[in-house]
């Protein structure tokens, strides 16, 4: 009495299907790095299938954009460090996060999802499909490839700055200002940059 | 030896090789013996022998079992022959055979009535296959009327037409409320 279905032409091109690797987007900007990393390390293990099985092959590739404006929590960039030991006498480096984001902008999106991906040999495979962009640019073949975006993980709020006056004047009035107050966000400060001690004897440019 | 030798007792030498696989198999996927109880359900036990000596102290629960129970588990199972057979000075034991040439025995020496009745009951809803870890949790027979996942089933239909990387597609979707749309909804008076 037992019903089995013969496999048809359209089942077996829908397996082909099953198995190939999908291309994802997911755009970083004002994302915090480690709840982006937990989210696309899923991703590039292929955990978000039905079909997911740790000895499949099933992981995708993940195409990160804007990675330059990725964001941490508080004083994060200042107290995350980055240790970077080569088992070598004087090779201990201990590299805080905002110095390796000066460096290179995607390089914390890829510290971040490496280490999401767990403690396994596999992830020195699967970190390879992923794809990162500092700005919203990526090359053609890249983009011809995406065939699905993901959500963010976080709300992209908007800067103080970008809110127009007259947004700013129906805006409800929470707190009176005294009058000649000064409101430190009514421009956006312009990063002064790393301090250099200045060298005696060295010239001025 | 007899000269004309039982055939219970060669039965052992052409079960030997399912025999042999009965111990060491320790995982399998789930499954049913011939499609059992798709339309109609046969039991896969076929005879139980149950085996005791008429005097010994360690065959008294066996002994009340038969004398009470066995009679009318026999009359509710037609399909299953059962054998009460008394041996002198042994062991008792209840030996079930299955549908696919396998033997269970279970030893029921020092056993009360109850745990006998138990074990007799376990025999009888056994399919005979080994008790082994499930590789699945589930086995269907039929495939699923759903149809197989793809990459593409649960994708969205309206990221076909837009060109991706798009914003509609990347916000953040939350059902909290953040104090700036909390304010915006209660306005202070």
């Amino acid at each position: 009495m037992s019903y089995r279905r013969v496999a048809s032409r359209f089942d077996r091109v829908n397996q082909w299907l099953q198995f190939s690797r999908q291309w994802h987007v997911i755009d970083a900007n004002q994302q915090d790095a480690e709840l982006l990393g937990d989210k696309i390390a899923r991703y590039l293990a292929g955990k978000h299938k039905p079909i997911y099985h740790p000895e499949t092959d099933c992981g995708d590739h993940v195409v990160v954009t804007n990675c330059k404006d990725i964001a941490m929590h508080a004083f994060d960039w200042k107290h995350t460090v980055y240790k970077f030991n080569m088992e070598y006498p004087k090779s201990k480096a201990d590299i805080p996060a905002w110095q390796i984001h000066e460096y290179d902008p995607c390089r914390i999106a890829f510290l971040s999802v490496y280490r999401s991906l767990g403690n396994n040999l596999l992830r020195r495979r699967l970190i390879q499909r992923l794809h990162l962009f500092p700005d919203s640019e990526m090359p053609e073949f890249v983009r011809q490839n995406v065939g699905s975006q993901l959500r963010q993980v976080q709300e992209v709020v908007k800067r103080a700055d970008e809110y127009t006056s007259e947004e700013r004047a129906r805006f409800p009035k929470v707190v009176k200002f005294a009058e000649g107050h000064v409101v430190d966000w009514e421009k956006s400060i312009q990063n002064p940059g790393r301090h250099s001690k200045p060298v005696p004897g060295q010239k001025e440019k | 030896m007899p000269s004309v030798p039982r055939v219970d007792r060669l039965k052992p030498i052409y079960t030997a090789a399912k025999a042999l696989n009965f111990g060491w198999r320790f995982s399998d996927f789930l499954k049913i013996p011939a499609y059992n109880g798709i339309s109609r359900y046969t039991n896969q036990l076929h005879r139980i022998t149950v085996r005791f000596c008429k005097q010994s102290e360690s065959s008294v629960g066996v002994r009340n079992f038969i004398e009470n129970q066995i009679v009318e588990i026999g009359r509710k199972n037609p399909s299953v022959v059962i054998y009460a057979q008394p041996v002198r000075n042994s062991n008792p034991s209840i030996r079930a055979e299955y549908g696919n040439g396998r033997t269970l025995q279970i030893n029921a020496k020092n056993m009360t009535e109850t745990e006998v009745s138990k074990d007799f009951h376990l025999l009888f809803s056994r399919s005979g296959e080994p008790v082994v870890k499930l590789e699945s949790r589930q086995s269907a027979l039929c495939p699923s009327v759903q149809g197989q996942w793809t990459p593409i089933t649960w994708l969205p239909t309206a990221m076909n037409t837009e060109s991706l990387p798009a914003k509609q597609f990347s916000e953040h979707k939350s059902t909290a409320t953040s104090a700036t749309e909390y304010i915006l909804q209660n306005q202070p008076k």
